[in-house]
């Protein structure tokens, strides 16, 4: 009976173990570092000079050649973006754009607009990569990049909120779909655009709220309308969108569509 | 008897600690707590593994790796994605490349239980995406390179710069 106290006391004292081993192993990959970027989104009035600027730290073991570059977004019809690796930002610089960052070091990085851009706001990426030394010897090699959003506003006098409506797309089927309407940003802001949706037809009607979505000035995205799901039968329909902008109204807009 | 009872005693002690560990002092003696963060975007990567052989055939062999990530971002949505950092076009985008040459598929990869994507896209695949700020996430980017044949290894000379990518925020 002893022994077999002895034997649970053990196993318990074993289990404690274990488990203050598995959050020392957890914290591993932390404690050999990473690369990291402050803030995480860059957002001044775009005014020309100085706007402000970003730190870099390198909290790894080994130093690293850091390549900072501002770039232009591509953004799909989704609405999901990443940074146009073919272009930089005109009308933004960097007082640093390439260097080498020492093991647990930090660097700031200025950025200041050169000229005033024509449509008063100026929205990209901030890319920070950081690769370390050596070959790539088990076939990769591998480097960390940061990607921030860099923000500069038109001043609040200068804000232009408009968009142009396209056409209705209907995702999957009327039983398990999504509708959508293209919306081009015709602004100079990127604050989302969303907006009520009145779809009508063969004696029914759906009302919703379309979700907003952040469109990059100049870009058409996909915005979601309604979530289908079998709320309507087949058949021809009339859909209304009010669309609008952080409150303000961008007019409406009437489609017609035939749910499959 | 005796030692049965030490024994829920050391449980109960061990729990109790266990229990108190996590209860702030300040929220004990009901202080309010607070504060702000930083905004912040930041990445560490482990130690990748060499591609291992998983399956092998007559027309087709497929070699795996993995790569640790770990990811803390303020700002959300955040997302995990892998580019190639050697070209951004052509025909040697998101192929392993040796000399002038480059294997004719491209690599793939996935993290966690996500279906793997081509890394010869001309945009950056999404591997993975949080909705919600992160602290120190822990997740496993996993690399998939088929070749023709069993014959030759894929990683006999061939060799890419991979760009583990962290995105804050979107636009």
């Amino acid at each position: 009976m002893r022994f077999k106290n002895i034997k649970r006391l053990t196993l318990v004292m074993t289990l404690v173990m274990a488990s203050s081993m598995l959050s020392v192993a957890g914290a591993s990959l932390a404690a050999g570092g990473g690369v990291s970027i402050s803030p995480g989104i860059f957002e001044h009035v775009a005014s020309r000079g100085s706007v402000g600027s970003i730190k870099i730290s390198n909290t790894t073991s080994t130093s690293m050649v850091v390549k900072v570059a501002l770039r232009p977004w591509l953004q799909g019809l989704s609405g999901e973006v990443s940074p146009n690796r073919g272009a930089t930002l005109s009308e933004v610089g960097l007082n640093a754009s390439s260097f080498t960052l020492g093991a647990g070091s930090s660097r700031t990085v200025g950025v200041s607009l050169t000229g005033t851009p024509p449509s008063r706001s100026q929205y990209g990426a901030i890319e920070v990569v950081g690769t370390p030394p050596g070959h790539a010897a088990k076939g990769i090699k591998l480097a960390y990049r940061l990607v921030s959003s860099l923000r500069l506003d038109a001043p609040t006098n200068a804000q232009s909120f408009r968009a142009q409506p396209g056409g209705l797309v209907e995702q999957g089927t009327a039983r398990h779909g999504t509708l959508l309407l293209a919306v081009r940003n015709t602004g100079n802001t990127i604050v989302p655009i969303g907006g009520t949706v009145l779809i009508s037809g063969r004696g029914r009607s759906l009302r919703a709220n379309a979700g907003a979505k952040a469109i990059v000035p100049g870009q058409t995205v996909n915005v979601p309308l309604a979530e289908l799901l079998g709320s309507l039968p087949a058949g021809r329909y009339t859909v209304t969108v009010g669309l609008s902008q952080g409150g303000h109204a961008l007019g409406k807009v009437t489609r017609t569509i035939a749910l499959r | 008897m005796i030692a049965s009872r030490r024994l829920a005693t050391l449980a109960l002690l061990v729990a109790a600690l266990a229990v108190l560990s996590g209860v702030p002092a300040a929220l004990a003696e009901g202080t309010p707590v607070g504060g702000t963060v930083e905004s912040t975007l930041e990445l560490s990567l482990g130690e990748p593994s060499h591609f291992v052989r998983t399956s092998a055939g007559h027309r087709q062999s497929v070699y795996d790796a993995t790569i640790p990530v770990e990811v803390t971002a303020t700002d959300a949505p955040v997302r995990l994605s892998l580019a190639d950092g050697e070209a951004i076009f052509g025909a040697r985008r998101g192929h392993l490349v040796r000399g002038r040459s480059n294997l004719a598929i491209a690599l793939q990869a996935a993290a966690g239980r996500g279906r793997f994507r081509s890394l010869d896209a001309s945009v950056d695949s999404v591997l993975e995406q949080w909705g919600e700020p992160v602290s120190l996430e822990e997740t496993t980017i996993r690399l998939r390179q088929a070749v023709h044949g069993t014959h030759q290894p894929p990683i006999g000379g061939y060799q890419k710069l991979l760009l583990v990518t962290v995105t804050a925020a979107g636009p």
